[in-house]
C-alpha cells in the first residue's frame, strides 16, 4: 500500500523530471543567426500540412532557423506556444490565431519582448499587428456563392432553393468573413432562402454531420445547397448526405474551402461541387520571405516590406486592411475556385497534390 | 387505546400509505416521467421532432453517449469516476483508421483498437487506482490528456479519412424492416413471458406481488416497444449502432443484476472495506470494472469514426461530461452502491433528445450548453427531493 | 427533595405503522441523574428527541414543562434556548476544526468590527473546560486529533456552554475507555452539585448503580412501572422490567468437549500503521479447539482485533507470522483466502481504530456502532448482505446467480436464527442490533467456517437479544466450529468463554480457564499491573 511519504516522494520526482527536461533543451540551443517562431492554429486539417512544410523550407532556404508549434484550436495552449518561443529568443513571429479576438494580447506580450508579430492566414481583430499575411477571405464566399448560383442555373434552371450556411468557430474573423460573401449572394437573389446558419465549435467535421442529419429531417431532405467554411465541414456534410443517398453534384450543391485531398477526391467522384484552393505556396513562401525581410533589416517601415514583397507578383496584392484597432499592411493572395473540370489545371498541374492521390491507383 | 384513537391513527396510516405509494412511483419513474415529459415538449415545438426518421436519428445519435454510459455506471457505482473517455474515443477513432490506413483489414483493425487503446488504457487505468490507491480522479484526469496527446501525435494533427467501403456499414447501415419487427415482437413476448415467470417465483416465496408495479412496468414495456416497432418499422428498420447498443444494455444489466460479479460491485460501492472483509477481491474488481468502460469507449470511437467515414482527433471531446451526466440523471448515486443500467439508458435518451431537440430548433450551441447543464441539475435536485420526502 | 424542573406528560408519538411513545410519563429533578433504559426500540431515543425539539411540537400529543412552564418547541433552538441539550451517541463535531470552534460554532464572540475574537474564543472555552475538569486537550486542537473519549467531552462542554440546565446522555460510554468513564463520571457529580438535572440513556447496568439516582423503565412506547430510586430496585428487576421476563440466565453457558486442535498461531506480529518501527501486536501465540468457545479480552487498544483480523488476511503486507489450521501451514494473503480457507470474521471494531482520524480514513465518521463501519453494508438487502461472501454456493459455473437457490437459502438461515426481519428485500438498516448481527452471523454460516471469530458480537444489542446471540455461540460450537470472540465487556467473556486470552499492549499476557477467570484478576493483566508469567 502506498504510504503517504512513498507517495510524496513519486510526486516530488515527477515534478523534478518535468522541470529538468526542459531546461536541458533550453541548455542545447544555440545560438543562431535567424530565428523565427511559426505557429499554426491547428494541424486538423489536411492544408496545414502543406502549410509547414512550405513555410519551413522557404525559411531554411533564406537562412533561417524556425521553431514551429501548433495550438489544436485551443487559445491557452497558443499562449503558452508564445510565451515559450519568446523565451527560446525568436526574433520575428509568424502567428494563425486560434481566436481571431483575443489574440492581440499574444502581439501585445511579443511586443514587450521587442519582437514583431505576423499574421497568418486568419486576420487578427481589434489588437496590435505588424504584418498579415492572408489569402482573400471575402473571395472566398464570393467565389463560392456565385458557383452556387451557376449550378442552381444549370441544374435547377431557376435560382431557387433552400441554402445552409455550415460555419466554422463561433466569432471567428475568418469564418465571418468567408461567410459575408455567401450572405451577401444569398441577399442579391431573391429565390434563395437561408434556413440555416449555424457555428460549428473547433470546426468539428463531427458537430457538422450531426446539424446537417437534423437539418435533413427538418427539412424533409428538401435542402439544395450546403455552404461550409472549410473542408473539413464540407467532410461532415457529405458524410451526412450519403447515408440518404444525396451525396451528389447533381442534387445537392456542397462547396468547402481548403482543397482538403478528401475533398479533391469527393470533387472528382461528383460528391462534392467545387472546392476553394487557397494557394498555398505563395502565402507560407510569402510569410517565410517577410519574416526573414524583418530580422534582417529590423528598422525598415513594414508598409513598404510589404510593398516591395508582392512587387511584380501578379496575383498577389497589398492593402492596409483595417482590422477594428488598426491598419495592417496586408499581403493577399489569391484563391482559386476548384471545380470538377478544372481540377487538373489547377491542384494538379501546381503539383499540389499528384494525379494519382487524386484519382487513385487506376486513375478514372 | 380507544376506538377513535386507533380508527383516527389508522386513517393516517392509510393516508400516509396512498402518499407513499405516489411518491414512490414518481421517485422509481422520475427520470421516465422527465423523459416523456420532454418528448412532449419538442414535439409540439417542433413538427419533425416526433417522426420515424427524427425518431431513428435520435436513437442512432443517443447510442454512442449510451455506449459510454454503461460503463460508466459500473465505475461510479464503486465509487469511481473516468474522466478520460473523451479522449479514449478520440484515440480509438484515430487508431482504427490509421490502421486501416496502413493497410490493416478492417475486421482486424478493430479488435486490435478495442483490445490495445480500450484494454490497454483500461488496464493503465486501473492498475494506478487498484494498486497504488490514487483516487481515480487525478489519474483518469491525467490520462484524459495523455490520450487526447497521443490522438494528436499518432495522427499529426490531422484527419484520416477511411477509404475501406465497409467500414461505414458498422455506424450507417440498418437491420432490414421486416427483421427488425420481428425481433422487436420477439421481445414483446419476451417481456411477457419473463413477467409472468417473476410473478410466479414471488408467488413460490410468499413475496407480495406489487400489482401497481406489474401494471407500470408492462404498460412501460407495451408502450416503448411499440413507439419502437412504428419508428423503426416505418423508417428503416434498427440502425446497426442501436442494435449494438442495446446488446450492451442488456449484457450489463444482466450482469448487474444476476451476476456474482455484479453483487459485488454494489458491495464494493455499498462500503469498500466491509466488502473487502467479506471476501471481494477489490483489486481484481477495480481493475475489471475500468477495463470495462475504457473497451466501451473505444467501441464508440469505432462507431463515431464509422459515421464520419473517418477521424479527427480531437473527436470525443467533453463526452465524458455527457456520459457522467446520463448515469447521474439516471439515479446512479455518487455515494456509490445504488444505480441501475436501465436508469443510465434514459438519462442517456434525456440527453440525446435534450441535443437533439435543440438542434432542430436552431438553438444555438452557447444556450444548448445552458440548457443542459440546468436540466441535469434539474434531475439531481429532483432526486434528492424525492429521496428526502422517503426519510 | 430538590425540585422538578422537568415534566412530561401524556406523551404520544406516532410514526407511520407505529405507535412509538404510549401515554409516557415521567418527571425528572434538579441535580439528580434519571436513568432511562430500555431495550433498542423501546422508545428511549425518540422520547428524547421530542424533549429536545428534534420532533418538534405539534407531531406529538402532550404537554413538556420545564420549571412549571408549558413549553412547545418549534425546532432545536427553541429548546436550547430553555435549557435543554442532548449529547448524542453520534457526535456532531467537524473533525477539521478546533475544540474551540466546535464549541462556539455559530456564536463565537466578535470584536466591534464584527470580526471573529479567536482569542477570546479560546480563553472561554479553556476556562469551560477548567470549569469541568476536563484535561488532556487544548482549545485549539483539531477534533481529528482527539480520541472518542475526548471527543465526547467535549461535546459536553459545548452542550454545557450553552448554560443548559437539563442535560440528556444518550448511550455515552459506548465509546469510552474505562479511564475516559470515570473522568465523565466525575464531571456528571460536579454537575449535580451544580443543580443540573440530567437523563441518562444507557444500556449498561454496572454504570447506573454508579450514577443514577432513579430509574424509568421503558418497554413498547410505555413506562413499566413509576420511576423508582435506584436503591430500590435491583438490576434483576430492572431487566425484567425491560424485557417483560425474567432473565433467569443471562450467560447460557454450555459444557462442551473439546476436540481437536483446528487453529494455531505462532509468533504472530503486526505492525503499527503510523508509528514505524513499532507493533500493534507482538510474538501472539495461541491456540483455538474444536468444542470450546475462546474468548480474547483486553483494553481498546490491545491489538485484540489487529490480531485477530491479521491472521484473517487484512494486512498482507505488514504483518507475519505462522498460522496452522487443522494441523497444515496455510499462507493468508487475504479475507478471500482466509475465507477459503475456512476462517470467517465477523467484524467489530473497524481495522486501525485507535484514533478517530483513522476511522474518518476509512470513510465513515464516528459511528460508536461498530457494525455499521465494516460488518454490513448498509443500503444494500438482508439478502445480499447474507449471501455476499459465499456467492459461489448459488452461483453456477459462469458466475450467474440462481436467484430461487439463493432465496430459499437464506430463508433457511432466516428460520434457523430466528433472524426476525420483514423480508428479505428490506434494507438490512431497517434491522434491529440484535437482528443485523444475525444477518451477519448467517453470512459467515455460509461460508462453512471451520473458525469463526466473532469481534464484539453484542455490542450495542439490547438485552433480551443478547441471550438469543449467546445461545447462537453455542450451536455454533456444537455443529463442529470453533469459535473465538473478542468483547470488551467482561461479563460477557468471563460468562460465555471456555478459555480466555488476556491481550496487552499487544501482547497474550494471559491464559486463563474458565474457572480460573475473575473480574480483578483479567483487569489486572488487560492493564499491564500483573505481567506475564514466563
Amino acid at each position: 500500500m502506498m504510504t503517504q511519504k512513498n507517495y510524496v516522494v513519486m510526486i516530488t520526482i515527477a515534478v523534478l523530471v518535468m522541470l529538468i527536461i526542459p531546461l536541458l533543451s533550453v541548455l542545447e540551443a544555440e545560438a543562431q543567426n535567424m530565428k523565427i517562431g511559426f505557429i499554426l492554429k491547428t494541424m486538423q486539417e489536411a492544408r496545414y500540412q502543406t502549410d509547414k512544410s512550405l513555410f519551413m523550407a522557404k525559411a531554411e532556404a533564406l537562412g533561417a532557423e524556425v521553431l514551429f508549434d501548433s495550438s489544436s484550436n485551443n487559445e491557452l495552449t497558443q499562449l503558452r506556444q508564445v510565451e515559450k518561443m519568446l523565451d527560446e529568443g525568436i526574433q520575428v513571429l509568424v502567428l494563425q490565431p486560434v481566436n481571431t479576438g483575443t489574440a492581440g494580447n499574444l502581439v501585445r506580450l511579443a511586443h514587450e519582448k521587442g519582437i514583431k508579430v505576423i499574421g497568418y492566414d486568419s486576420m487578427l481583430q481589434k489588437g496590435p499587428l505588424d504584418l498579415m499575411v492572408m489569402q482573400d477571405s471575402w473571395s472566398v464566399g464570393r467565389l463560392q456563392g456565385e458557383a452556387m448560383v451557376k449550378w442552381f442555373k444549370e441544374k435547377r434552371g431557376s435560382v431557387e432553393g433552400k441554402v445552409a450556411l455550415i460555419m466554422g468557430q463561433p466569432a471567428d474573423a475568418n469564418a465571418a468573413a468567408m461567410s459575408q460573401g455567401v450572405l451577401e449572394t444569398i441577399e442579391k437573389n431573391s429565390g434563395l432562402e437561408l434556413i440555416a446558419q449555424r457555428s460549428h465549435i473547433a470546426w468539428s467535421p463531427d458537430l457538422s454531420r450531426e446539424t446537417t442529419e437534423n437539418l435533413l429531417i427538418k427539412y424533409d431532405n428538401q435542402i439544395d445547397a450546403f455552404v461550409c467554411n472549410n473542408s473539413g465541414l464540407a467532410f461532415g456534410v457529405i458524410a451526412a448526405l450519403e447515408l440518404e443517398g444525396l451525396a451528389d453534384a447533381e442534387k445537392v450543391f456542397v462547396a468547402g474551402s481548403d482543397a482538403d485531398l478528401r475533398n479533391i477526391q469527393y470533387v472528382v467522384q461528383g460528391k462534392q461541387v467545387v472546392e476553394i484552393w487557397k494557394k498555398i505556396k505563395p502565402l507560407a513562401y510569402k510569410a517565410a520571405e517577410i519574416a526573414v525581410e524583418i530580422v534582417k533589416n529590423p528598422d525598415k517601415s513594414l508598409p513598404d516590406i510589404a510593398k516591395e514583397a508582392v512587387e511584380g507578383v501578379e496575383v498577389q496584392k497589398f492593402e492596409m486592411i483595417n482590422n477594428g484597432y488598426m491598419d495592417v499592411p496586408t499581403i493577399i493572395t489569391p484563391v482559386i475556385l476548384v471545380t470538377k473540370d478544372n481540377v487538373d489545371d489547377t491542384v494538379i498541374a501546381e503539383k499540389f497534390f499528384t494525379k494519382e492521390q487524386v484519382y487513385g491507383k487506376e486513375g478514372k | 387505546m380507544s376506538k377513535t384513537l386507533q380508527h383516527e391513527s389508522t386513517q393516517k396510516v392509510l393516508q400516509h400509505e396512498n402518499m407513499q405509494v405516489v411518491l414512490k412511483f414518481l421517485k422509481e419513474n422520475g427520470t421516465l416521467v422527465a423523459l416523456v415529459v420532454l418528448m412532449l415538449i419538442f414535439s409540439f415545438s417542433d413538427e419533425s421532432f416526433f417522426t420515424p426518421r427524427n425518431l431513428t436519428n435520435l436513437a442512432r445519435q443517443t447510442t454512442i453517449t449510451g455506449i459510454i454510459a454503461v460503463g460508466m455506471t459500473m465505475v461510479i457505482l464503486i465509487n469511481g469516476i473516468d474522466l478520460s473517455v473523451g479522449s479514449i474515443v478520440g484515440l480509438s477513432a484515430i487508431s482504427v483508421t490509421l490502421m486501416m490506413q496502413a493497410g490493416l483489414n478492417m475486421w482486424l483493425a478493430i479488435p486490435l483498437t478495442l483490445i490495445l487503446v480500450g484494454g490497454g488504457i483500461g488496464l493503465w487505468n486501473g492498475f494506478w487506482i487498484a494498486h497504488y490507491k490514487i483516487p481515480p480522479f487525478i489519474i483518469t484526469l491525467g490520462m484524459m490528456t495523455i490520450a487526447r496527446g497521443l490522438a494528436l501525435t499518432f495522427s499529426g494533427g490531422g484527419s484520416v479519412p477511411v477509404m475501406a467501403p465497409g467500414f461505414r456499414q458498422i455506424g450507417g447501415a440498418f437491420l432490414p424492416k421486416s427483421i427488425s419487427i420481428i425481433i422487436i415482437l420477439a421481445a414483446l413476448v419476451f417481456f411477457f413471458y419473463s413477467l409472468y415467470r417473476s410473478i410466479q417465483e414471488k408467488k413460490k416465496y410468499g413475496i407480495e406481488v406489487q400489482k401497481q408495479e406489474i401494471m407500470t412496468s408492462a404498460v412501460i414495456a407495451v408502450v416503448g416497444l411499440l413507439l419502437a416497432m412504428w419508428v423503426f418499422g416505418s423508417y428503416r428498420g434498427i440502425p446497426n449502432p442501436v442494435v449494438i447498443f442495446v446488446v450492451i444494455v442488456f449484457a450489463g444489466s444482466f450482469v448487474l443484476r444476476n451476476t456474482k460479479f455484479g453483487r459485488r460491485l454494489y458491495a464494493m460501492g455499498g462500503n469498500e472495506e466491509a466488502a473487502r472483509l467479506s471476501g471481494i477481491n477489490i483489486y481484481r474488481t477495480s481493475l475489471i470494472v475500468f477495463c470495462t468502460v475504457t473497451v466501451l469507449s473505444a467501441l464508440a470511437g469505432i462507431l463515431l469514426a464509422s459515421r464520419l467515414n473517418g477521424a479527427s482527433p480531437n473527436l470525443g471531446n467533453m463526452f465524458e461530461l455527457d456520459a457522467i451526466s446520463a448515469v447521474i440523471i439516471g439515479g446512479t448515486s455518487f455515494a456509490g452502491g445504488i444505480g441501475t443500467i436501465t436508469g443510465t439508458v434514459i438519462g442517456a435518451f434525456i440527453i440525446g433528445i435534450l441535443n437533439n431537440g435543440m438542434s432542430l430548433l436552431g438553438v444555438p450551441m452557447f444556450y444548448q450548453f445552458i440548457v443542459r447543464g440546468l436540466i441535469i441539475i434539474l434531475a439531481v435536485w429532483f432526486d434528492v427531493l424525492t429521496k428526502k420526502k422517503k426519510g | 427533595m430538590s425540585e422538578i424542573v422537568l415534566e412530561m406528560k401524556n406523551i404520544i408519538k406516532d410514526f407511520p405503522g407505529v405507535r412509538a411513545l404510549n401515554n409516557v410519563n415521567f418527571e425528572a429533578r434538579s441535580g439528580e441523574l434519571l436513568a432511562l433504559v430500555g431495550e433498542n426500540g423501546a422508545g428511549k431515543s425518540t422520547l428524547m428527541k421530542v424533549l429536545s425539539g428534534v420532533w418538534p411540537y405539534p407531531t406529538y400529543e402532550g404537554d413538556i414543562y420545564i420549571k412549571g412552564q408549558l413549553k412547545r418547541f418549534r425546532n432545536t433552538k427553541e429548546a436550547e434556548a430553555s435549557g435543554v441539550a442532548i449529547i448524542y451517541q453520534e457526535l456532531n463535531l467537524i473533525p477539521e476544526l478546533t475544540v474551540a470552534e466546535n464549541i462556539f460554532l455559530d456564536r463565537q464572540f466578535t470584536t466591534s468590527y464584527g470580526t471573529i475574537n479567536w482569542s477570546q474564543v479560546n480563553a472561554e472555552t479553556q476556562k469551560l473546560l477548567d470549569d469541568l475538569h476536563i484535561r488532556g486537550f487544548k482549545p485549539t486542537d483539531k477534533i481529528k486529533e482527539l480520541t472518542v473519549g475526548k471527543q465526547q467531552m467535549v461535546e459536553i462542554a459545548k452542550a454545557l456552554s450553552k448554560q443548559a440546565e437539563i442535560l440528556v446522555f444518550d448511550e455515552p460510554t459506548s465509546a469510552l475507555t474505562d479511564k475516559e468513564v470515570e473522568a465523565l463520571f466525575k464531571i456528571i457529580r460536579k454537575l449535580k452539585k451544580q443543580g443540573v438535572c440530567m437523563s441518562y440513556i444507557s444500556h449498561k447496568m454496572e454504570e447506573l448503580e454508579q450514577i443514577a439516582e432513579r430509574v424509568i423503565v421503558l418497554r413498547d412506547g410505555q413506562t413499566i412501572g413509576d420511576v423508582t430510586p435506584m436503591a430500590e430496585l435491583t438490576l434483576d428487576k430492572i431487566i425484567s422490567r425491560m424485557v417483560g421476563r425474567d432473565i433467569k440466565d443471562m450467560f447460557p453457558k454450555q459444557d462442551f468437549q473439546r476436540g481437536e486442535k483446528t487453529l494455531e498461531v505462532k509468533n504472530f506480529e503486526v505492525d503499527h500503521p503510523d508509528l514505524p518501527g513499532e507493533k500493534k501486536v507482538k510474538n501472539a501465540s495461541f491456540c483455538a479447539y474444536k468444542g470450546e468457545i475462546l474468548g480474547i479480552s483486553g483494553l481498546m487498544g490491545s491489538g485484540r482485533t489487529e490480531l485477530v483480523t491479521g491472521i484473517f488476511g487484512a494486512f498482507p503486507k505488514t504483518s507475519r507470522g505462522e498460522v496452522y489450521l487443522q494441523g497444515q501451514s496455510v499462507n493468508i494473503k487475504s479475507p478471500a483466502d482466509a475465507i477459503k480457507q475456512g476462517i470467517g470474521y465477523t467484524s467489530g471494531p473497524p481495522l486501525k481504530f485507535e484514533s478517530p482520524q483513522e476511522a474518518i480514513n476509512h470513510g465513515f465518521g464516528l459511528v460508536t456502532e461498530d457494525r455499521k463501519a465494516v460488518g454490513l453494508i448498509l443500503g444494500q438487502s438482508v439478502l445480499q448482505n447474507m449471501t455476499i461472501s459465499s456467492l459461489e454456493t448459488v452461483a453456477n459455473r459462469w458466475g450467474v446467480i440462481n436467484k430461487a437457490k439463493e432465496r430459499s437459502l437464506a430463508n433457511e438461515y432466516v428460520d434457523k436464527l430466528s433472524i426476525k426481519t420483514p423480508g428479505l428485500d428490506v434494507a438490512i438498516d431497517t434491522l434491529s442490533g440484535g437482528n443485523q448481527q444475525k444477518v451477519i452471523v448467517a453470512k459467515w454460516l455460509n461460508t462453512k467456517p471451520k473458525v469463526l471469530i466473532l469481534d464484539e458480537p453484542t455490542r450495542g444489542i439490547d438485552v433480551g437479544a443478547k441471550v438469543e446471540i449467546y445461545n447462537l455461540l453455542n450451536q455454533l460450537v456444537e455443529e463442529g466450529v470453533t469459535v473465538i470472540i473478542i468483547s470488551s465487556e467482561l461479563p460477557e467473556v468471563m460468562g460465555m468463554s471456555d478459555r480466555i486470552l488476556v491481550m496487552c499492549e499487544g501482547e497474550i499476557v494471559a491464559e486463563l480457564s474458565h474457572k480460573a477467570a475473575k473480574k480483578e484478576l483479567i483487569m489486572e493483566y488487560a492493564t499491564g499491573s500483573r505481567k506475564k508469567e514466563a
